[in-house]
């Protein structure tokens, strides 16, 4: 009989490994450890056995089933896993077919570059601040040194809208109406809209600036250098260089014109800085002892200094754009190009 | 201000090339924006020598001239002018050379006679305007010497940009005074001597000024039996560097000393002066004078003018007049040299919509100081180029008092503005080479006296910067202002707009941005009361007029801009202020700022895995719905916008108050902007919304009981409002109702015509298990309520 038990071990172990699929095993499992299969039977026809061998006997037929039973569990789960994997790869897809489309929506080049400006000056310290657009003839430019009649006012092209009123030239005028609000220290930046009557790839009748302004006691020409060139390594990235050249402003003195190295060639020359290694992109200066006298502070006691930049000029140089007019047209070929 | 290198350096050395010239100008806050050389166009042409001159065979206008041109051999060349002659040097062509004009030479056959070359004239080498004949050069030039080794055509002209605030560089010598700052050089002045007559000019004529406000100073010089003619040569060829044209001896003498010292001069011919005297008076009423131009001008009180004893003879500081020009005829000649006010030219100048190199430089400041040494200056060139018999003196009619403004200098208010320590001794050195003059009062501080040309320098701070842009930019250092204690940021308001961009780009848009002025019709194209906007004096295009009232013109016409160039979709939104005031403009106007959306064309770009279907009015409501914070006091209505569609259209009110209406656009509003199709525009009072988005979400603990959900369709009629149904099934839900959501609508077969399917899907949810019985008791009640209300039927 353990002859036998040998016999229906081997056959069940074959069985086992034979067994294609978890419906074969099954069946095996069935004949061989079932109610009725075979190691049950023989199992129960141990009474025929000698009651000293039973013992043994019984011993040996449960170590079979449970090798049995292990073997088949064992199948089992390769076979599953064989199936799985089987129905899986009949599931297979296209992977190189595109993506569903997400629309990716953009901000304005403009507004990126102010927000970058804004945020650059604000870790500084700066308080950001808005002025209107539609300004009276005083804050445009009496209040900044520009009297009737003065020549400077034919550095700008103004859009009239009465005798006093008009759409702001540029964004100085959010200096007075700041100085007249609030005593030193102040430390500002004021981006906004800005508007002269002219139109070419490089000039738009509506454009953006951002002005800057710090008036406090012991405020200097070094402190606004320093700022300046603080300001283009963050914008422009670390290896940029500022330069100064003196200019004119009427409410500044000394007045500067700040060229960046060119962020293009990085200071070689090419194209777009006219072999210059260049680039103009502000206009500063030491705020001038007669704009702090009108607004009531004393140029003994404190001093300041102010600066203006062109946005479009900036995100024109920064993304390569050679029309400024594209900026306000709203193509959307244009606009979506701009991702961040 | 262009100017020549070479012209420069007669009254200054300089050490430097023009590259560098360029560079050191520009860095003392002359930028000089370009160099050009003054002569383009001239290699291989050559000074050649006619040797011999037959006549053509074939035609009676021709000539052949064998024409030696030393190194480069003898050419034969046929020639067209009339007054080629042998003998005459002149300036030859060769093949290969490529003219300014756009001529490009080469080998040819005229009328079967081969010609090598070209025998120009002065126009066809861009060097002036005369084509009558070809250019017959001085004959002691040697054959086959470049041309641009000649009359200085190998110079450069810089072309240098000069602030409003410096008139005094508006000159050859102003510029040269510069380049001695800059070099530690010396300025040397120009001859002014000259011969006078022992009559003096009072016996011959009168200066009389009647507003000497306007008119500070007048300097008369007089003098006859001038020998009119061309100026010589050089001064030709340094006006036309300059960007003059020559005219005659006598106007180009006038020019030419206006570019060397800034002082305008203006000649008047005697003769043709009535009673041969000057009076400088304001223009009459009425008044009107025929310009150099040709133009008649109407004069006002408020202009000045130069008259004779009866009529204007010039517009003072701004142009001559046409009849007492300076011609071949002319004998004798009145120089004047005045100074008027800048204001009143300016003012003139502006009126009459006339300026001239005259005009830029007295509006802007010409020192009075300078009248007699440009009078002199002058009368030495007209002597010595126009043979001028000069009347002894000056008739120098001058109101300008000898003050001479004196500023206090201290060496550390330098330090306090620079931020560096200026040495004195370079403090003084700078001052002095720019002609300040400067006197010590301790040992840290001066007394500065401003030369009169310099009228800009007023103040201190006026001569830090002329300290500093000599000294050097370059020499600060860079520093942070220091002691400020830090308190930046930007006001809620800002936050607010830039969380509204964040969203909408979020939610797949661009933003757009759009001139805020427009077309003042652009109310009306909106089919809205033509309220007036407030409109710009002085437009440069009709589409850029009128103050904007709305945002959606803007994004209209870039819809229509997209639309038309073939693009599927456009999904913008712009952020900006309108302007809104009362008529006439008294007051700033209002400056409120907008968000609006616009909707066009396909919802997403064609892709495999989405059905192609375009935006519509459902997906701009849930861009507002995404955009505006869920409150209690936001109200969803419908719209009655004249620029909407009357039956597609909604408005949001908040606290009761209109702040944003949206929907599809109006037909006519699309064809007025020429838009094909339907779209869909939003526009968001921002200044009323600001405080909704003052909120900080609270907590709410997530439910630890399950939910219970339940579905329900009901059948209405068509015009039912789904939103007022869902408002009721609230009502009804009481507490326990999480959620109402519309998870179906469908219009079709087998619902009735007329009618539609609406499926709610409900969520309640309670702190403790519910049962069954209890939410069944709850359906019921919505749906009788749903009957009775809304004549609902159970699907």
């Amino acid at each position: 009989m353990q002859t036998k038990v040998q016999e229906i071990r081997t056959a069940a172990l074959e069985a086992c490994s034979r067994a294609s699929t978890v419906q074969e095993l099954n069946q095996a499992r069935v004949k061989f450890l079932g109610k009725k299969g075979e190691l049950t039977l023989i199992l129960r026809s141990m009474g025929q056995l000698p009651s000293e061998e039973r013992p043994l006997f019984g011993k040996l037929v449960n170590e079979v089933r449970d090798e049995l039973e292990q073997a088949i569990q064992g199948r089992e789960q390769e076979l599953a896993a064989a199936e799985e994997q089987e129905r899986l790869l009949g599931e297979s897809i296209d992977i190189t077919l595109p993506g569903r489309r997400v629309a990716r929506g953009t901000l304005h080049p403009v507004t990126q570059i102010i927000n970058e400006a804004k945020s650059i000056f604000m870790e500084m310290g700066y308080e950001i601040v808005e002025g209107p657009e539609v300004e009276w003839d005083y804050y445009n430019f009496e209040a900044l040194n520009i009297p009737p009649d003065h020549p400077a006012r034919d550095m700008q092209d103004t859009f009239f809208i009465t005798e006093e009123l008009l759409l702001r030239s540029q964004t100085s005028p959010v200096q007075i109406h700041t100085m007249e609000k609030q005593q030193p220290p102040i430390r500002i930046l004021a981006p906004g809209k800005v508007y002269r009557a002219d139109s070419d790839v490089t000039h738009s009748p509506m454009f953006h600036q951002i002005e800057g302004l710090v008036v406090d006691k012991g405020i200097t020409f070094a402190d606004l250098k320093g700022t300046l060139q603080l300001f283009a390594e963050r914008m422009f990235g670390p290896e940029t260089k500022i330069r100064l050249r003196p200019s004119y402003f009427p409410f500044t003195e000394p007045s500067a014109e700040v060229d960046v190295s060119c962020i293009i060639c990085k200071g070689t020359g090419c194209r777009v800085c006219s072999e210059t290694g260049w680039l103009e992109i502000l206009g500063a200066g030491m705020v001038d002892p007669r704009v702090l006298i009108k607004v009531g502070y004393d140029p003994e006691e404190v001093t300041g200094f102010a600066f203006g930049v062109g946005v479009e000029r900036m995100a024109m140089l920064k993304y390569g754009i050679n029309d400024i007019r594209l900026l306000f047209e709203n193509d959307v070929r244009f606009l979506e190009q701009f991702t961040s | 201000m262009l100017v020549s290198y070479r012209w420069l350096q007669e009254y200054v050395d300089v050490p430097w090339g023009p590259q560098e010239l360029a560079e050191r100008l520009t860095m003392a806050g002359l930028e000089v924006e370009g160099i050009e050389p003054v002569a383009p166009g001239l290699d291989r042409v050559y000074v050649g020598l006619v040797e011999e001159t037959v006549a053509h065979p074939h035609a009676d206008k021709l000539k052949i001239c064998s024409v030696d041109v030393g190194d480069q051999g003898r050419h034969s060349i046929v020639c067209g002018a009339p007054n080629v002659a042998m003998g005459q040097k002149v300036a030859v062509a060769l093949p290969g050379a490529s003219l300014p004009i756009g001529l490009e030479i080469a080998s040819t056959i005229i009328r079967e006679v081969p010609s090598a070359g070209m025998i120009c004239s002065l126009a066809e080498l861009g060097l002036g305007e005369d084509e009558t004949g070809i250019w017959v050069l001085p004959a002691d030039l040697i054959p086959g010497t470049p041309l641009v080794e000649l009359f200085d055509l190998d110079d450069v002209v810089l072309d240098v940009s000069i602030y409003a605030n410096r008139p005094d560089c508006m000159s050859m010598l102003g510029i040269a005074r510069e380049v001695a700052a800059l070099t530690g050089g010396r300025l040397r002045f120009p001859a002014t001597d000259y011969e006078v007559l022992d009559t003096p000019i009072t016996e011959r004529t009168s200066v009389s000024v009647e507003d000497q406000t306007l008119c500070p100073r007048y300097t008369a010089t007089l003098m006859e039996q001038i020998q009119m003619g061309e100026s010589p040569l050089w001064m030709q060829f340094r006006l036309r560097a300059a960007g003059m044209r020559p005219i005659n001896n006598v106007v180009d003498i006038t020019n030419y000393v206006m570019l060397e010292t800034g002082h305008p001069l203006h000649a008047f011919d005697f003769e043709k002066l009535a009673e041969q005297r000057v009076v400088v008076r304001p223009a009459r009423p009425g008044e009107t004078m025929i310009t150099l131009d040709g133009e008649s001008r109407s004069l006002t009180p408020e202009m000045l003018v130069i008259c004779d004893a009866r009529n204007p003879k010039c517009i003072a500081g701004v142009m001559g007049g046409l009849d007492s020009e300076v011609t071949e005829s002319s004998t004798s000649i009145l120089l004047e040299a005045a100074s008027f006010s800048a204001l009143s030219v300016r003012r003139t100048s502006r009126a009459l919509g006339l300026s001239s190199e005259s005009s830029a430089r007295f509006e802007k400041g010409i020192d009075p100081h300078g009248t007699v040494f440009a009078s002199q200056r002058a009368t030495h060139l007209l002597q010595t180029y126009a043979h001028a018999k000069v009347f002894a003196g000056h008739i120098d009619q001058s109101a300008v008092g000898n003050q001479q403004t004196k500023i206090e200098l201290k060496l550390q208010e330098i330090d306090r503005l620079l931020g560096v320590p200026v040495p004195g001794t370079t403090v003084v050195e700078i001052l002095e080479a720019l002609e300040f003059q400067v006197q010590e009062t301790s040992e840290e501080g001066w007394v500065v006296t401003v030369p009169s040309h310099r009228g800009d320098v007023e103040i201190a701070a006026d001569l830090i910067e002329e300290i500093v842009r000599i000294w050097g930019l370059e020499n600060l250092p860079s520093t942070l202002p220091g002691n400020l204690v830090g308190t930046g940021g930007q006001s809620p308001r800002l936050n607010v707009m830039d969380h509204i961009r964040e969203v909408l780009v979020g939610a797949g848009l661009q933003e757009a941005m759009s001139y805020s002025f427009g077309r003042s019709d652009n109310n009306e194209r909106l089919l809205r009361d033509n309220q007036p906007m407030i409109e710009v004096q002085n437009p440069i295009s009709e589409d850029l007029v009128a103050l904007r009232h709305s945002l959606l013109p803007g994004l209209l016409t870039a819809t229509s801009l997209n639309a038309n160039r073939q693009q599927r979709r456009v999904a913008i939104f712009e952020v900006g202020a309108t302007y809104l005031g009362k008529l006439p403009l008294t007051q700033q106007p209002k400056e409120e700022c907008k968000v609006a959306i616009a909707l066009w064309g396909l919802r997403s770009m064609p892709n495999w895995a989405l059905t192609e279907e375009n935006f519509d009015f459902y997906d701009l409501k849930g861009l507002l719905e995404l955009m505006l914070p869920k409150a209690s006091d936001l109200e969803w209505t419908t719209g009655t916008n004249s620029s909407l569609h009357p039956g597609r259209q909604g408005a949001v009110l908040y606290q009761g108050q209109h702040i944003a209406y949206y929907g599809e656009v109006h037909p006519a509003v699309a064809r007025n902007f020429r838009i094909p199709g339907r779209a869909y525009v939003a526009e968001i009072d921002f200044e009323k919304i600001l405080d909704l988005y003052d909120v900080t979400p609270v907590y709410q603990n997530l439910p630890r009981y399950p939910a219970m959900e339940r579905d329900l369709a009901v059948i209405v009629d068509h015009n039912q409002s789904v939103g007022e149904m869902i408002t009721k099934l609230y009502k009804l839900g009481g507490e326990l109702l999480q959620e109402v959501t519309v998870f179906d609508l469908y219009i079709g077969k087998p619902i009735p015509d007329g009618k539609k399917s609406v499926a709610f899907s409900f969520r309640f949810q309670g702190d403790r298990t519910l049962t069954d019985d209890e939410i069944n008791l709850i359906m019921d009640r919505c749906l009788q309520g749903l009957q009775k209300d809304f004549d609902a039927e159970i699907r």
